[in-house]
Parts: C-alpha cells; structure tokens; sequence
C-alpha cells in the first residue's frame, strides 16, 4: 500500500535525477512482436488439417485411387477395348479380377480406364462451377438491388430452358463430341446452384459487423468479397464441391446416355453403371465395381471437405 | 409373413392421408360368366381377364391421324375392319370382319364388300358410310393423315391428297347402306391385305365432329365396334377395355376385362411378368429367358417377325459410290456371331432383304421359293479383296488403315452403343478400316440421313403389308424412304410391272429380279431378321402365335390361372 | 412489402416471357422435327399436308407471333403435335397433379427424415451418430434411383409379393416410388444441415447464448435451428418446382402418370407444343419459388431488410 502511494505522487516524480534515464533506441518492427510467432491463415489451415485423421485417410484413399487410375489399366494385362466373344459376363476370378462385361471385355481395365475421365471431369467441373458460382453468387448479393434482381433473373433463365434442349444445341452447334464440349455442357448450367446458394448465405453475412467495417474503412468491393464473404461461405461452398463431384460422374453418365458425353471405346464410371443397370440383378458385380469407384471419391471427397472445412473456417480459428 | 404383412399395411398408410384427396379407391372388378363352359376340352375360369402392357401410350385413337403400334394394339380389339387374318392351323386364313363377303372383277380393279349386320357401342347401326367417311378423311389433305399413303391406290388419291381433286371425287362409294365399292387406279395385287388395318377401320361421322380435334383423344370421346370397347384410360398408366355387348360375334368373345399397363421399363416388365401382374411379355435378354423358360406354366412363342434390321450406305459419298466398297462391307459381317453376341440367338441372320414369312398371294412364302442372295455371296466373294478391289478403283491407294468410316447410328441407348463398339471392332479386324462412331438421339439422326450427311448408317424396316412389295418398293428410286441416293433405272421398271401384275407367280419371279440387283449394288445391308420372343402363362389359350394375325384378343380366352 | 412483392412479379413475367422467347427458337433449331421423329415413310405429299395442318410450314417469327398471341391473349398452349387432340394446358393441370401428390410425399419425408439424422450428426459430431449418417447420405447420393428403384422392386412385389408392380391410384402404389425417391433428398438435407448447424454453432452469438447460461435445448432450438435453415431454404425452392415436374425414372419404372415423362419425352419427339408448355410451366413454378423463397427469407432472418 505504501509502495503504491509514493510511485503515485506526482512530487517524487520530479525527483528522479535525468541521468538515471537511457536512451535505448527504437526499432520500428519490435512494436508488432507478439508473444507467440506469427501463423498464417494457410500455414494454420494446413496445421488444423493435420490433426484430423479422418481426413488424413480420405486423403490417402484419394491419393490411391488416384494412382490406380494412372496405373491400374496397365497392371490388368488386358487391353480396356478388347472383345473377347468367348469369355462374356464372367465372374470376377484370378483371370480377370473384376470379371468381364457383356462383350467380354476386362472390367479392372475398363474400371481404372473409366476413372481417368471420371475424375477428371468430376473434380474439374466442380471446381470451375463452384469458383464461378461463388463469384457470381457473391456479386450479386453484395451489390443487391437492381444487379441482384438482373443477375438472378439470369440465372432463372438459365436454369429453366430444358437442359437436353441446350445440350443439343451445343453439340449441333460445335459439331464435335470432345471432352471441350463435354465439359461446357456440364458446366454451362452447373454453376447457377452454388450461385443460388453462395447468393443466400450472402445475404446474411452481409449485414455482419466485419462486412460494415471493412466497407467503412473503404475496402474494395471485390477484396471484401474474396477476403471477407467467401471464406466466411466456405463450409457450404464445400458441401456443395463434394456433392457436385458424384454429380458431375453422374451427369456425365446421362450425357453418355444422349450421345455426348464419352465416346466409346473410351468409357467413365457412369457410363459402366449405366451400362451395367439393365442386368444387374444377374451381374451385380458390374454395377458393383463402378458404384464402388464413385461411392469411395464422394465418401473421401466428402471426409476431406469436412476437413477442409473445419481446417478453412476462419470462425473456427483459434 | 405375418411381418411382411404389416409392414406393407404400415406403408400403404402413411400414403393413405394423401391419397384421400385425390380420387377415390377403384378396384377393377371382373365380371363372372356364370355357367362353365368349355372350348377345346379345357373348361374355362369364372374370371375372364387379360393383364397385358403396352410400351408407351398410344398417341390417339383416331384410326385416322395416329400410326404408332400401340394405338393399333387397342384399335385392333375396339374396332372392326373390313376383314382380319385368323389364326387358323398354323396358318393364316382371311376372314369376314366387318364385311361379310367381297368380289372383284376380272383385272382387280373394281372391289366391292358387303357388309354385315353389326352395332356400333351406342347402339346405332354399322353402315357402309362409317367406312367410306373415314376412308376418306385418311384420304383429305387437311387431315393431315400419316396413313394416306396406304391408301393411294384408290382412285384419283394421289390427285385429292395434293388438293388438285376434291375428296367426292375418290374411288370409294357406299352403293348402298350394306354395300362398299373401291375402284382402283390399276390393279394392285396386295389390295386385300389392305383391309385388315387400320386405314378400314369404320368412323362414325357425328361423333368425329362432335369431338373435333379431341377425337380419339380419351376413352369417352369415340364410339366402338369391335369385340371390346375402351372402358377406361388413365393416360401413361392403364388403359382398361371390356367386352363390347353390341359386338355381332360377341359370342365367340371370352374375356371380359383386358387391361393394358403402360410400361416401358425393361426390369419393371420382367418383374410383373415374375409375380404374375401380367399375363404375357417379350424378352430378348438371355439371363430372364433362361429364368421364365424354367417357370413350367409358361409357354415360348418364338416366330421371325416380318422385319430387318440392316446398315445403309450412302451411295452419294466418296466413298460408299463404289459397289464394290458397299459389298466389302456387307460381307465382312458374321452374321451368325453377331446373333449369338448381339442378340443372345433371339433372333435370325438376315441374308435378303424380304424377310421370311411374307407370301406373294397364293404362290406361297416368298423365302420358301427364292434362295436369300447374300448367301451365296458370302461363300464366293472375299471382303478384303473386295475393298481393296474398290479401293484402287477409286484411287485410294492399297493401305485400308488409311480409310476412315463413320457409322451413324440413331440411339444413344446402353443398346446401341454396344451395337456400334461391335462393329467398330469388327470392321477393324476383318476390313483394316477404322470406324468412327457417331451415336444421335433419333431426331438429329432422321435429319442427319435425310440430308445426307452421314456416310454408313443403321435402322430397322418392318413391312406394312403382306407382300414383298412392302419392302421393295422402299427403294424404288423416288420413294425416299431411306436417304441412300440410291438409283436404279431396271429395278423401277420390275417393280412398276409387279406393282399391277395380278399373276402370282409371274409377280414372284419380277420380286425375284428386283433382289438380285438390289444385292449386286449393294446399297443395304441387311445383318438380322427380328422375331417375337413372348412368354405367355399357358393359362392364357388362343391367343396369337403368328405374324401378321389381326385378331387381338378377340378369341383368347383364360383356362386354370389360379390353379 | 407489397411494392417489393409487386416489383418482383414484374420481373417475373419479364423472365417468363425471355424463357419462352429463347426456348421457342432454341428448340426450333435443334435438327429435326415431329414428323421424323415419329416415323420416316410418309411420302412428301403426307408431310406437306401433315405441316399445314399444325401450321409448321409458316416462317419461324410468324410462327412465333402466333403462339405468343395465342399465349398472352387466351392463355392457350396449343395442341400436341404428337398427341393429337391432347390440349397441353389439360395435360400440364393433369398430370402435374400426379407428380405434385408423389413428389410432394417423397420430399416431405425427405426433407423431415434428412433433417432429423442432420440434426442428430451435428450434435453428436465425430461420434459414431455422425458416422452411420454420413454413410447413410453417401449412400443415398451414390447409388442411382434407377438401382433403388429396381432393387426396391424386386424386393417388394418379386420376393415378397406385398406390392403392387406398377399402377396409380391406390395408397400401396404410392410406396414404393415414394422410398425411392426420397433417398436422395434424406442424403442432401441430412448433409447440408449439418455443415450448417455446426457453422452457426461456432457463432458470437451462440456463445453469447451459452455464456449468459440459456440452456442447450434452447440455444438448439431458438437460435442454432432456425439460422441453420436458411440455406436448406434456397435448396427447398430449387426442389418445389421438381415436385411438379416429377421424377422421369420413377414414374417409368413405378407407371405413375405424371409430367416427368413429357418433361423428357417431348424433346426426343421433336413435340414442340408440348415443349414450350411444360417449360414455361416448370419456370413459371421455378421463379414463384424463387419469390417465396426471399420473401420467407426476409421474414425469418431479421439481418435481410428489403428497402
């Protein structure tokens, strides 16, 4: 108590002798120095990310399937395309482990041979429809008013004038059947779902105090929306992604289905369930192996987006 | 049981609340006959129904405007053309329908039948008028009917279809109520096999312009006089027909309820066939026929349908102008592999292009008499050869490996694609050639060929009427019926002759010609003929076994279902 | 309100009208026509005859004049060109009724089943709940409703024979297809509320909640359900105009007589009434939603305020 009261009067103050005061420099970094070293959003991310097994085994099954595809048709020993008239609709045995389809065609070949385009078309046409979506979703929402009302007419438009019609269209139009034409036409009307989705979540989070502040202090619209709305969008934004990807291997299967989607001999995993659907209560196992293929991509895509999720959220940060 | 019982009672009431709401509960009821009676030694059921499906709705029961088989299914049992083909020991007899007896004179021109005493379903009596009016309104252009080519043998047809004549001028007249007269433009050979379809069928004037445009368009909108009339028709689900009371030849009439499930579902069908919701399918998928020839109440009916399925070329391209070429590709086919792979057996190598089954009057089955050409063409000529025979002469060059084909195919079904990989594995290895696949929805398909644009292609033809003319004159050179730019000057002329030849066997002999070069040019490729593959519960008895019968159901009958 | 609410209609229409425009010449462009696609053997004489009558022998915008006057000034869609005699506008009113009664079931069970299993994975997060709805939900998204819905069948009228095959109109055949098609909608709703509900978890809000001591059931009930719905919403709008427009694959396999099958079917028939009708009537549905949709999201977020 004592103590407290002579550092407290003013009078001792001007008691202390000049020379008892230091010049010690000032270092114009040392102000930031915090307690603990510095992590950022990525690094923190990625160290989240780690800590979840879960997502660590997705991740590994992911890495798998993707090295089967690469290599997979390679170690059947048969050719994806080659008939063999004499061995149709086989169980799957040491011979052929998946079994053979209804032309006598190895399944492990074709299953891995599938994948390639599967994938491909999967992740690729969920990643340009969500990055489209979310920007246009968030665009819309930030501005609102009259860009809002004409950019989500548009998007009613799209939606409502009957996919196959476009589909068509597109194919007469370009005149040709490549994986190009392919991917526009899934992508084409894939984005206004998220856009739709982006576009709600928005609306809420535009009225949160950090979007108020970082309007205030004069952020750019664009900045405010890459930096502050999307992120903060990024659990759904990731549900979306891994329920698109199945979506994008089954969309591909019904463009199959009209004549523009895979051509054959070249096949995806749609294209073999759907292959596989007429008969399957005889060969279930050709239905199996493809369902299969696309059920482990959207469970570890799914793990992984949750983690990605958790590992992303800025919320969740601490 | 008793679990499975009361899950399915838990299940259908959840759905009960909202079903409430729309339409009440109807149960198809069947009627019971009462006496027994008995037909061939077998005694027939109390309850007489047929549970049958059709593939896809029909699109009208205006005889007139619509052509799809499916209204011809249901027209075939409501309504009474002039004749119908009956079942008869394994063969097909003509027999009186709507017309009692009929004539012609000398050089068949001049037809004349006399109907017969028969009610419509509301009572009013069948007239010669019903039928000429609708004769007719296949025949006014106005009507826009797809059936009017049928028909342009009659006289002065060709002349009021294109709006130069008007229909009073038509070469059909009611004599009197009973009486019907058909003066022909020339004799045509094939007139009578005309009178069992629907192009005969009877119209009753007052109601189709009662209901307009509607007619034909729902059950209540049109009058029957057939065996069974339309009772209900719940569209894309069922369409329930009964016995027709008014019918002249009810008596012979058994069933009382037929009732068509509209199903297009290949599982859903073979499953209701399994459980017995229907009474009669096809399949052509070997694992399910396997599985319903081991069910022992289940007859087999396997005929060769009167229909081919082949590839086209267009003789227009590059390529495909060159015999040769077209005939290297028309034999590198193996048909037989192609059946057992493709088709599982179910169906027939086709070597010709009349197919088996279609008789030239009463000279007889036309196949029984003239050896399929492609036949001998297979054992004398090498396909290989062949191409490169073609392909010096047109400059190509001696590597096949350099060429590359498209092949268009109008599907883009799991089917089709298996279909076109086969082939596309198969042109590889016995021509060196290779194959693109080019697979359309059947619009841009039809619009692709029609245009020319495609290079080889694949459909199906199945003949109209019974006469080899029905498929030869599909390549008449103005037919335009298949896009092959196809020209044949001496083949025209044999067909012009056959089409007024009266003569049965002078006219097989002319059908004859017209094949041979039809092969040696070789613009189609015939690869299978189809069949029927129908099983049917052996309950169900005299019913159809035969191509081209035009009986329905009228005779079938139902015998020990339930035991 | 009532201006905001009247705006929109405006839009609506002006939507509605650019719809029809673009499907109208889209649809016109795409190779082929009625006639080919039902069958190939009409002479010319019969085709022409055949496009006078449905009046497809006119130019494109005089024909496109027609149907727009036919279309503001009477309501009238026209006729089917493949069934003749069939009005489109009878044909929508129908059958939509069909879809509505089926669809309307599958996503009502649906979207109460989903969101009760997304409910309990939330609150049981890396807990063997959240597991076994997880894989619920992958499975219902992977395995295409054409397997269900066949595996379904043979299960419950080959096997066991406690169902009918196919048909309408009786409580018993709206079971099966009902089963089968909700399946993906318990998947979507299960998934979607989850992610949400443990987004809104992690809000300010909620620990405001917890710290002020407002019990769990509360803090669930009061402020983490009815945020967590919001998205559920915009995905709930997408799938009303669905319901009506059914489900093309159920209603095959099931034989319900829904629009579903025109929806497809029209196309390959090159139908073009019918076309046209049952796009402006899915957008029509499809842009109503949307309106509810803000309007229902301006009512329960109190943060939206329409100005």
């Amino acid at each position: 108590m004592s103590e407290e009261k002579k550092v407290t009067s003013a009078t001792e103050w001007e008691d202390i002798p000049a020379e008892k005061f230091q010049i010690i420099g000032t270092d114009d970094f040392s102000g930031d120095i915090i307690a603990r070293p510095k992590v950022g959003y990525w690094a923190d991310a990625w160290r989240r990310f780690k800590e979840n097994k879960i997502a660590l085994i997705a991740l590994i099954i992911l890495i798998v399937l993707l090295f089967m595809v690469i290599f997979g048709p390679a170690i059947s020993g048969y050719n994806f395309e080659q008939m063999d008239t004499s061995a149709i609709n086989q169980l799957p045995s040491s011979e052929h482990w998946f079994g053979t389809d209804s032309l006598g065609r190895d399944l492990f070949a074709r299953v891995w041979q599938a994948g390639r385009v599967s994938l491909a078309i999967g992740i690729v046409g969920a990643v340009v429809a969500s990055v489209v979506g979310s920007i246009y979703g968030g665009i819309a929402s930030y501005f609102g008013g009259i860009v809002d009302d004409i950019m989500m007419r548009i998007v009613e438009v799209l939606l409502s004038i009957p996919y196959l019609i476009i589909v068509i269209l597109i194919s007469v139009v370009t005149d040709s059947k490549s994986i190009g034409t392919m991917m526009l036409a899934l992508t084409l009307t894939g984005w206004c779902g998220i856009a739709r989705l982006v576009r709600g979540q928005m609306l809420q989070l535009k009225s949160q105090e950090y979007v108020l502040a970082a309007n205030a202090l004069g952020v750019s619209p664009f900045k405010t929306i890459m930096r502050h709305m999307i992120p903060n969008t990024i659990g759904i934004i990731i549900v979306a992604i891994t329920f698109d990807i199945p979506g994008y291997i089954f969309s591909e299967a019904f463009l199959s289905y009209i004549g523009l989607g895979v051509q054959p001999p070249d096949t995806s995993w749609g294209a073999l369930a759907s292959a596989a659907q007429q008969n399957f209560m005889f060969y279930p196992y050709q239905l199996f192996f493809p369902s299969l293929m696309i059920a482990l991509t959207m469970l570890s895509f799914t793990l992984l987006g949750d983690g990605l999720r958790d590992a992303l959220d800025p919320k969740l940060r601490k | 049981m008793k679990i499975k019982k009361i899950l399915a009672v838990l299940l259908a009431g959840a759905m009960m609340l909202s079903m409430a709401a729309c339409g009440g509960e109807e149960e198809t009821t069947t009627e019971a006959t009462g006496e027994q009676k008995t037909i061939d030694g077998n005694v027939l059921d109390a309850e007489q129904y047929f549970n049958g499906y059709l593939s896809s709705e029909p699109t009208t029961l205006d005889s007139v405007t619509g052509n799809d088989t499916y209204s011809s299914t249901i027209l075939t049992n409501t309504m009474e053309p002039l004749t119908r083909l009956a079942e008869k020991d394994g063969e097909n007899v003509r027999e009186g329908a709507g017309a009692e007896s009929w004539e012609s004179n000398e050089d068949g021109t001049v037809w004349t039948f006399h109907l017969r005493d028969n009610k419509w379903s509301d009572g009013v009596d069948v007239t010669a008028n019903d039928y000429v009016y609708a004769i007719t309104r296949v025949l006014t252009p106005e009507t826009g009917s797809p059936n009017s080519w049928l028909l342009t043998c009659i006289k002065n047809a060709n002349a009021v279809l294109a709006g130069e004549m008007d229909p009073s001028e038509l070469g059909v007249k009611a004599v009197d109520e009973k009486t019907i007269e058909f003066t022909l433009e020339s004799p045509t050979p094939y007139f009578l096999s005309l009178t069992d379809t629907r192009v005969m069928m009877p119209q009753r004037q007052d109601i189709v312009e009662q209901y307009g445009e509607s007619y034909g368009a729902e059950a209540a909108n049109l009058v029957y006089n057939g065996p069974f009339k339309l009772d209900t028709w719940t569209h894309n689900s069922e369409l329930i027909l009964v016995k027709n009371d008014q019918y002249w030849d009810a008596e012979s009439v058994n069933l009382q309820t037929i009732n068509y499930k509209i199903m297009n579902d290949e599982n859903t069908i073979f499953n209701s066939f399994t459980n017995g919701s229907i009474d009669s399918c096809g399949c052509g998928t070997p694992e399910w026929m396997q599985k319903f020839e081991a069910m022992d109440n289940v007859d087999y009916i396997h005929y060769t349908s009167p229909a081919v399925r082949f590839n086209f070329y267009n003789t227009k391209d590059e390529l495909f102008q060159n015999e040769n070429i077209r005939n290297a590709f028309t034999l590198a086919l193996n048909r037989e592999d192609i059946v057992e792979t493709i088709y599982h057996g179910t169906m027939s190598a086709a070597y010709s292009w009349v197919p088996d089954g279609v008789s030239v009057g009463d000279a007889g089955i036309y196949r029984d008499q003239v050896e399929e050409p492609l036949k001998a063409m297979v054992e004398s000529e090498d396909p290989k050869e062949l191409l490169l025979k073609g392909m010096e002469e047109l400059g190509l060059g001696d590597d096949p490996s350099t060429l590359e084909v498209t092949f268009s195919l109008g599907g883009v079904d799991q089917w089709m694609k298996n279909y076109g990989e086969y082939y596309q594995q198969t042109f590889k290895e016995v021509l060196g050639v290779n194959v693109v696949l080019d697979f359309n929805e059947w619009g841009t398909f039809q619009s692709k060929i029609n245009n020319g644009e495609y290079q080889m292609g694949y459909m199906s033809w199945s003949i109209d009427y019974n006469d080899p003319y029905s498929m030869l004159a599909v390549m008449y050179s103005t037919s335009g019926n298949i896009n092959t730019g196809w020209v044949n000057e001496d083949y025209d002329a044999l067909l012009d002759q056959a089409a007024v030849e009266m003569d049965d066997a002078k006219r097989l002999e002319l059908y004859k010609q017209a094949e041979e070069i039809l092969f040696e040019e070789g613009p189609l490729c015939p690869v299978v003929n189809e069949a029927a593959n129908t099983f049917r519960y052996s309950y169900i008895k005299n019913s159809n076994t035969m191509p081209f019968t035009s009986t329905g159901l009228k005779y079938a009958y139902v015998s020990g279902r339930n035991a | 309100m009532i201006k905001y609410v009247l705006k929109r209609i405006g839009y609506m229409l002006i939507t509605l009208f650019i719809i029809a425009t673009a499907t109208f010449f889209m649809m016109h462009s795409i190779p082929g026509d009625p006639l080919g696609a039902m069958a190939n053997k009409l002479p010319e004489q019969a085709k022409a005859n055949y496009y006078a009558k449905y009046g497809l022998d006119k130019s494109l915008t005089e024909q496109y004049t027609i149907f727009m006057k036919n279309l503001i000034t009477k309501g009238d869609l026209g006729e089917s060109l493949k069934y003749p005699g069939k009005s489109i506008t009878d044909t929508l009113l129908t059958n939509s009724k069909v879809s509505g009664v089926t669809g309307g079931l599958a996503l009502f069970f649906g979207v109460v089943i989903g969101v009760t299993l997304g409910i309990v994975a939330a609150l049981n997060k890396n807990k063997w709940p959240d597991y076994l709805v997880m894989f619920i939900a992958i499975l219902g998204i992977t395995i295409p409703v054409f397997v269900m819905a066949s595996l379904l069948q043979y299960l419950f009228t080959v096997k066991w024979m406690i169902l009918p095959t196919t048909g309408w109109g009786k409580p018993k055949n709206l079971v099966l297809p009902v089963i089968a098609m909700c399946f993906g909608t318990i998947a979507t709703y299960a998934r979607y509320l989850k992610s949400n509900m443990l987004e809104v978890m992690g809000q300010d809000y909620i620990l405001t909640a917890e710290a002020k001591g407002v019990s769990r059931f509360h803090i669930i009930k009061d402020h983490v359900l009815k945020n967590a719905f919001l998205p559920c919403i915009t995905i709930l709008g997408g799938q009303i105009s669905g319901i009506f427009t059914g489900s093309f694959v159920i209603e095959k396999m099931f034989g319900i007589p829904g629009l579903g099958f025109y929806y497809v079917s029209s196309i390959n028939d090159r139908d073009y009434t019918m076309i046209i009708g049952t796009t402006i009537f899915a957008a029509a549905l499809f842009v109503v939603a949307q309106l509810l949709i803000d309007i229902v999201y301006t009512l329960l977020d109190p943060r939206i305020r329409v100005k």
